[in-house]
């Protein structure tokens, strides 16, 4: 009975909390999170590397020996061979999509894709491995991770509706909305 | 004058204390590709690699601690739930520095699955990466959108008592993002505004030494002799010199 009674007033609560708003307001500007798609796929097809792409919007970076990854905000990372920092040489982009964070061990990068962590074995950069696969967290889908945020500002978190038809939501991106027609409160 | 066995033992054990605490940061710049050697991230990174465990800011609110002790896979262990606002991760010593938006907090990852909280350090609500070396953390606090009424500075902490982290020195600034620490040298960028190189011989009271207005700095990485800018006018290098910088080379952003 208790166990009933948790999953009808989670399935509840996951209807009150998540809010779609149809009624027609004035146009209005809210700071909130817009999904990021990457066009549906499995993961295995998504991670990849294609030839050097120019520096374009950047992101962080990370050193290891002579490689030196710069992040591309929601896309992947350029690698650089950085053994003559005075010429360092852009070989390769690795295609993350919805990657902002790296790091490695080993011969090993673990990358933040979709809420959750992709682990590729990049010992031979030309070919990267996927050895972990990354099942998609149906949450992530819905509505941005920061919403479950305790938030002192606001108890009311904006974000563009997702739409399952443009793919798969890789990353949430802060930034200015037009007329919101999505909010979660918590 | 001390007695020269005296002497020696001084001399080695301050080599032990001063070797202990440069393992905080793992500088070689080695072709290193061994099975278990991490890299180093700038300090705007919300993942960091210590041990077998990585550690990961999701949402902001909660930190996932993944064990990657098979290397080929990332199981998540346990997940912390501090509070909200958290951004930045920096691996000092035994001790990972959280920086969140209310300050920065420490725990203690000897036991890398479960850390352990050990003490905050609070300031006014501000963005804000931290980078540590020897006794002393560097915090930087910005304003910006997410960062509600917030103070630009850089602060020098004192973790000597880790307990209690003590505030040195404020030191105002325009816009600071990432920054690292590094030997004598301190780079602080300041978003849009540049980047500050500074003199920090004495950790306390950081000198200035240069403010470059012309390369936007988001995140940086020092690298023993030189380090790495980025912005968003492209990817800089630099070599310290003696109160002068020699810009080793530039990857520039070209609108794509």
């Amino acid at each position: 009975m208790g166990k009933y009674f948790t999953l009808f007033a989670g399935i509840v609560l996951l209807f009150a909390g998540c809010t779609r708003d149809n009624r027609m307001y004035y146009s209005y500007n809210y700071m909130g999170f817009k999904p990021i798609y990457a066009s549906s796929g499995t993961l295995k097809d998504l991670i990849r590397t294609t030839s050097a792409k120019p520096l374009s919007e950047t992101g962080k970076i990370y050193v290891k020996g002579n490689l030196l990854l710069v992040n591309k905000p929601f896309s992947g990372v350029h690698v650089i061979d950085n053994t003559d920092p005075s010429k360092p040489l852009n070989k390769a982009f690795l295609e993350i999509p919805g990657n902002i964070d790296v790091a490695m061990k080993g011969n090993f990068l673990y990358a933040d894709y979709a809420g959750k962590i992709a682990v590729i074995d990049v010992s031979d950069m030309d070919h990267p491995r996927i050895t972990q696969s990354v099942e998609l967290d149906t949450k992530y889908q819905q509505y941005p991770p920061q919403a479950d945020m305790t938030n002192r500002w606001s108890s009311r978190t904006y974000f563009e509706c997702p739409d399952p038809a443009k793919g798969v939501v890789v990353g949430w991106l802060y930034t200015n909305l037009k007329s919101p027609k999505c909010w979660k409160n918590q | 004058m001390l007695e020269k066995p005296m002497k020696n033992l001084i001399l080695i054990s301050s080599a032990i204390v001063l070797l202990l605490f440069s393992c905080s940061k793992d500088k070689s710049m080695s072709s290193d590709t061994g099975n278990s050697s991490t890299g180093e991230g700038g300090s705007m990174a919300a993942m960091t690699i210590m041990g077998d465990y990585m550690y990961r800011i999701a949402g902001g609110n909660a930190i996932e601690v993944y064990n990657i002790s098979a290397d080929s896979s990332a199981e998540l262990a346990t997940i912390l739930n501090p509070g909200s606002g958290l951004e930045t991760l920096f691996p000092y010593g035994k001790y990972l520095l959280v920086g969140t938006t209310s300050g920065m907090l420490i725990y203690d990852v000897t036991n890398g699955a479960n850390p352990g909280y050990v003490s905050r350090y609070d300031h006014v609500v501000s963005c804000d990466p931290v980078v540590a070396q020897g006794n002393y953390a560097y915090v930087t606090l910005r304003d910006g959108t997410r960062c509600n009424r917030a103070a630009n500075q850089l602060e020098v902490v004192d973790l000597s008592d880790i307990t209690n982290p003590q505030r040195l020195t404020t030191i105002p600034m325009q816009q600071p993002h990432g920054l690292d620490a590094d030997g004598d040298n301190l780079v602080v960028g300041e978003g849009s505004y540049g980047f500050k190189w500074f003199d920090i011989k004495d950790p306390v009271n950081p000198k200035q030494l240069k403010f470059e207005n012309r390369v936007p700095c988001f995140d940086v990485i020092s690298q023993g002799d030189h380090f790495i800018v980025v912005g968003s006018n492209g990817l800089y290098q630099y070599k310290y010199g003696t109160g002068t910088l020699e810009q080793l080379s530039v990857i520039p952003v070209s609108a794509n």
